[in-house]
């Protein structure tokens, strides 16, 4: 027994001293584990942790503004409200409904679209979710235990009595209805909440409460308004919608300039040709982000930059009265001739500085015969190209002078001139022995026909009736090129994404043909050439390139407040004719004389200005085709500028297609003097108003 | 000792719970810089842990001996609580993760299964001590009832726990039954074949849920079936669901980027979830790395000590007082090795603390019962020695 006594005193110790080596070991092997966790992989787990995922997220800014030369607002940013959501990772559906019910005392969601959209499903999670306890005890613990838990969320929805979603309240439907927008957004996923109608209360409301709904933002988007309306926005253009994003036909061409695809672009007009400095630099904030989706690092990379605005050449109230102007003529043209003007359709007309080139005002109207109305179409100026007639006499003679053919003061007797086998050619009458002046002033064609004659190698003066006449065509080349100086069939260098340079008739080898060249009746010139044509003239033989824009504004601080100037539009000269200016002279002294002097093409409509006006008249023959059957039509165009000694304007105007018919509606010149007669006006009344100003002030 | 010490002092015991106090504090107030969480989980612990500290004074004021009278009581009140929670309704024990283990009444939850831990602990240690009174010389007949008795105290509240069920806990309790049962002194050969027979058939409860995990879900049903994953988990990595591999995951790259010398304080990167209960060792590894962490387990393996060496000395004076100190140093062995085992990956996820640092109402406060006993173990050890050395 005693022996049995002392084994089991001894037992404790012992067992205990077993235990608590065994002890010793497992703790051990802890340490020996923590040593390679953390000694031995330690390295490996923090690189796993430090590495991060850069994101950059690009912030759109609002477009630059139009301005007119005024300072008028032609193209503005609408803005649009939109409030969107973006749940952070592991939101409950329990935040949801809070942010829902706060989102819903700031913005109304009750559009019949909104509460449609609601199911049952939707009420029944929102009963779940206010009264969670009651609907999870009508579904028994005992039932409870058999289900899963997606199954028996499914149980307690389906529980949920009828009357409880029949007692849902039209606040709270408003409620649901936003909370459906919620529970659509995935994590760190910005969704629209909404976007359409959000008043700016509604904006400002939720804005002032951010702090408060945890992921929502309010946000705005922008779209394009017009204050001006119809006017001048052909020209203006258009830009894509977030939709259409950046056009798929030159997608590389944007994405290597870092646009994104659902970038809105300028497509047209001058929003596609100022694009690069409309769009603005986005705001790009690069988010970094670690494996698990904490965002660690919020780093603006590039501060943000609303576009830079335009301001234009154009005077958006004169461009107004001038599209009236020709809308009104192209009106009573067609209404004092209803049939002989039938395929009168268009009516054009530029104006611009004819020193600097800018644009001041293009307008063009065109009768819609289907709607039976007048649209703006002022493009046609730069893409409709029409012969002009005996406008581009100023060149014909400045160019007799330059190829020597002709010496100032030149008298040719004008008579019809007669060339085997070419139909007999003439001025509108015989006008008699005429100088270079007269030619200029009562529109000699026989004038010009020396002078292309001659320039072809054909010098018998006069000439010979019915005798071939000899014709060198290299006589087309020289004839194009001395146009050219003027612009009259190259580009005139508009800022504009597309002109057209007119067309440019075989040069074929018949004298008659480059006689009709030489009076405007075989190449086709657009309207904005014709301008330029008549600004080189009045600007003593500098060709400059118009232009609509006027300044590149950085954007401003205020909505009423122009920022500072970016970039300024310097005159550019293209080129300067190589005619001296005393034969310039002589040309710019027939234009007077053709607006000024007795017998003048338009003294009638000129003569009594006392803006001193200079230009020429022309009337080109011109055929439309219908059905086959051929109608001979005649395009009344008109070229000038004022004042005579010392420019400020010029203008081109062309009615092309006007019936030939006794008491024909002077057209071009009704517009081209009340185009004068309006920019003098405008121009006094606006000096007037300054000088009120000033005394006021004073 | 010096005599003018009170023996209500406990100067090793007070040192360590301070030292124990303030990792905790620490790294609760580490884990909350994440701010996965609202609550302010440091005040709360505070508390917890002033509330424990009045719990082990009152505690004072009852001897071993009247503490050996009121085990059956308490046992029986802990069983009772348990079994209540199986039939409470869910607005009082609200389901978490598909486990009712909770009481859940306004303002704070209580999870009994932590307080029957030391109830339990409390009445084998009375059973053993009073079994060794009867029976002097002990005999492989008394043995065997000393081990039936074992059993079945463990038996009933582990019924009662793997009903909420909360395997987890109740693998604690199988534990610390083997335990007491080793250091009951029962024969080697019935604890010799009671080990082959339970390591036999664990073994193949184990191998058949490795080789047919499909199969095993089904057997305990769609509400167990994690635990399933979780042994899987255990025994491969890889091959497990993310969902079930995904705390694990953070808390093993958390402790592991702790590396020598840690992160310092607030400077946490890897948020782990419930980082300041079940992973608080993550945190703890992460902001005071290798050394930290090393020095923490280390802390523990003291206490662990203290408590063998107290045991081994109050046997002759008291077996109860012993066996409590073995009782409770076998819950704390196993919650340690089990908690830092499972942060570092040899242990598998089960939703156990790390007592004395993680943050929670319920393991603090029925802990600091725990400790309470004991020093009132090491008061009456120290009260006897006096008396010996008179």
């Amino acid at each position: 027994m005693g022996n049995k006594k002392r084994r089991k005193k001894a037992q404790l110790p012992f067992r205990i001293n077993i235990l608590f080596f065994v002890v010793f070991l497992m703790f051990s092997v802890l340490v020996l584990q923590l040593g390679v966790v953390q000694i031995l992989n330690g390295e490996a787990f923090q690189e796993e942790i430090d590495r991060t995922i850069q994101d950059t997220t690009k912030i759109p800014v609002p477009r630059g503004k139009i301005y007119d030369s005024n300072h008028r607002v032609v193209v503005d940013n609408k803005p649009l409200y939109s409030i969107t959501y973006t749940p952070a990772k592991g939101t409950q559906a329990e935040e949801k409904l809070d942010v829902a019910e706060k989102l819903a005392t700031f913005i109304s969601m009750d559009s019949e679209d909104d509460l449609a959209g609601i199911t049952d499903r939707n009420k029944q999670e929102y009963v779940y979710l206010k009264t969670k306890e009651d609907a999870e005890e009508r579904v028994t613990p005992e039932e409870k235990k058999e289900l899963s838990n997606s199954e028996f969320y499914q149980l307690v929805l389906e529980r949920i009595p009828e009357e409880d979603l029949k007692g849902i309240s039209k606040e709270e439907y408003e409620v649901i209805a936003i909370k459906k927008e919620l529970d659509k957004a995935y994590s760190l996923t910005p969704q629209i909440v909404k976007n359409e109608d959000v008043t700016a209360e509604e904006y400002a409301k939720v804005a002032e409460h951010l702090d408060e709904l945890p992921g929502v933002n309010a946000t705005t988007d922008w779209d394009r308004d017009y204050p001006y309306g119809y006017t001048f926005k052909n020209l203006l253009g258009s830009i894509t919608s977030q939709e259409q994003g950046i056009p798929a036909d030159s997608e590389a061409y944007y994405m290597t300039r870092g646009y994104s695809r659902n970038d809105r672009v300028g497509k047209s007009g001058l929003e596609e040709y100022y694009e690069e400095s409309l769009r603005g630099r986005k705001e790009q904030i690069q988010y970094t982000t670690t494996k698990s989706g904490r965002v660690i690092d919020t780093k603006t990379i590039v501060e943000g930059q609303r576009g830079k605005d335009l301001v234009l050449t154009v005077d958006l109230e004169f461009q107004e009265e001038v599209d009236k102007i020709v809308r009104e003529e192209l009106k009573a043209a067609r209404s004092k001739h209803p049939h002989a003007n039938r395929y009168l359709k268009d009516a054009i007309a530029v104006v611009m500085n004819p020193k600097t080139g800018d644009i001041l005002a293009m307008s063009g109207q065109t009768y819609d015969e289907k709607n039976d109305e007048y649209n703006n179409s002022e493009y046609k100026a730069m893409q409709d190209a029409h012969r002009p007639g005996s406008i581009v006499k100023g060149a014909t003679v400045l160019a007799g002078y330059e190829s020597g053919v002709i010496t100032p003061g030149q008298v040719f007797n004008d008579r019809t001139i007669n060339i085997a086998g070419t139909p007999s050619k003439s001025s509108y009458s015989n006008l008699g022995p005429v100088n270079d002046y007269e030619a200029l002033r009562r529109s000699s064609n026989v004038y010009m026909f020396y002078i292309a004659l001659k320039m072809g190698g054909e010098n018998r003066y006069p000439f010979p009736n019915e005798s071939k006449a000899a014709f060198d065509t290299a006589a087309w080349q020289q004839m194009r090129n001395y146009f050219q100086q003027f612009g009259l069939g190259v580009k005139t260098g508009i800022d504009y994404p597309f002109e057209s340079t007119g067309y440019s008739g075989k040069s074929a080898r018949d004298p008659g043909l480059l006689m009709d060249f030489a009076i405007g009746q075989y190449d086709t010139f657009t309207t904005l050439q014709m301008a330029q044509y008549v600004s080189t003239i009045a600007n003593d033989g500098y060709r400059v390139s118009p232009h609509f824009l006027k300044e590149i504004r950085e954007p401003g601080v205020s909505d009423e407040k122009l920022g500072s100037i970016s970039k300024s539009v310097n005159t550019k000269v293209l080129n300067r004719i190589q005619m001296d200016q005393d034969l310039i002279a002589r040309v710019q002294e027939g234009f007077r004389q053709a607006f000024q002097e007795q017998r003048g093409t338009g003294t009638s409509h000129f003569g009594d200005k006392d803006y001193n006006p200079a230009g020429k008249t022309g009337t080109a023959e011109d055929e439309v085709y219908e059905n086959g059957v051929k109608t001979d039509v005649e395009n009344l165009s008109l070229v000038g500028y004022a004042p005579f000694d010392d420019p400020e304007v010029a203008f081109a105007v062309i009615a092309p297609k006007t019936g030939i018919v006794k008491n024909q509606y002077s057209i071009n010149k009704e517009i081209g003097s009340r185009i004068l007669d309006t920019y003098f006006d405008l121009k006094e009344e606006r000096v007037e108003k300054e000088i009120e100003e000033n005394e006021e002030e004073n | 000792m010096s005599k003018k010490q009170s023996f209500y002092i406990q100067n090793d015991l007070i040192m360590l719970f301070i030292l124990f106090v303030s990792v905790s504090l620490l790294a609760v107030y580490n884990a909350q810089q994440l701010e996965q969480y609202e609550d302010n989980f440091v005040l709360k612990q505070i508390v917890w842990f002033t509330v424990g500290i009045c719990i082990v004074a009152a505690l004072q004021y009852f001897d071993l001996d009247q503490m050996y009278k009121a085990s059956v009581y308490v046992y029986v009140f802990g069983v009772l609580l348990l079994a209540f929670l199986l039939v409470s309704p869910a607005s009082l024990a609200e389901p978490v993760n598909g486990a009712k283990s909770w009481f859940t009444l306004p303002g704070f939850s209580l999870q009994p299964a932590e307080f029957t831990k030391m109830s339990t602990v409390l009445y084998i240690a009375a059973i053993i001590s009073r079994h060794k009174d009867k029976f002097v010389v002990s005999t492989i007949k008394s043995d065997l009832l000393l081990l039936i008795k074992i059993l079945a105290i463990t038996a009933l509240p582990v019924a009662l726990i793997m009903g909420q069920p909360d395997f987890g806990t109740a693998m604690v309790y199988l534990f610390v039954c083997g335990m007491l049962v080793i250091l009951s002194g029962i024969s080697w050969k019935i604890i010799g074949s009671l080990i082959v027979g339970i390591s036999a058939f664990g073994g193949v409860v184990l191998g058949f849920i490795v080789r047919f995990p499909d199969l095993a879900k089904e057997m305990v049903g769609s509400s167990n079936a994690y635990q399933i994953d979780r042994i899987m988990t255990w025994f491969n990595p890889d091959q497990q669901t993310a969902d079930a591999t995904f705390n694990f995951d953070r808390a093993h790259m958390a402790l592991g980027s702790g590396q020598l010398f840690g992160k310092g304080m607030g400077s946490l990167q890897v948020a782990t979830p419930e980082a300041q209960t079940d992973f608080i060792f993550s945190v703890i590894g992460e902001s005071f790395g290798f050394i930290g962490s090393a020095l923490v387990i280390f802390l523990y393996f003291m206490l662990l000590y203290k408590l063998v060496t107290l045991g081994l000395n109050m046997f002759k004076h008291s077996p109860f007082g012993s066996y409590l100190c073995f009782g409770f140093m076998s819950i704390l062995l196993i919650h340690v090795f089990q908690n830092v085992g499972m942060n570092l990956g040899i242990m598998p996820i089960t939703g156990i603390p790390l007592l004395l640092i993680s943050y929670g109402g319920s393991s603090v406060l029925s802990t600091m019962i725990g400790l309470g006993l004991i020093y009132r173990v090491a008061v009456e050890h120290s009260i006897q020695n006096d008396y010996l050395f008179k």
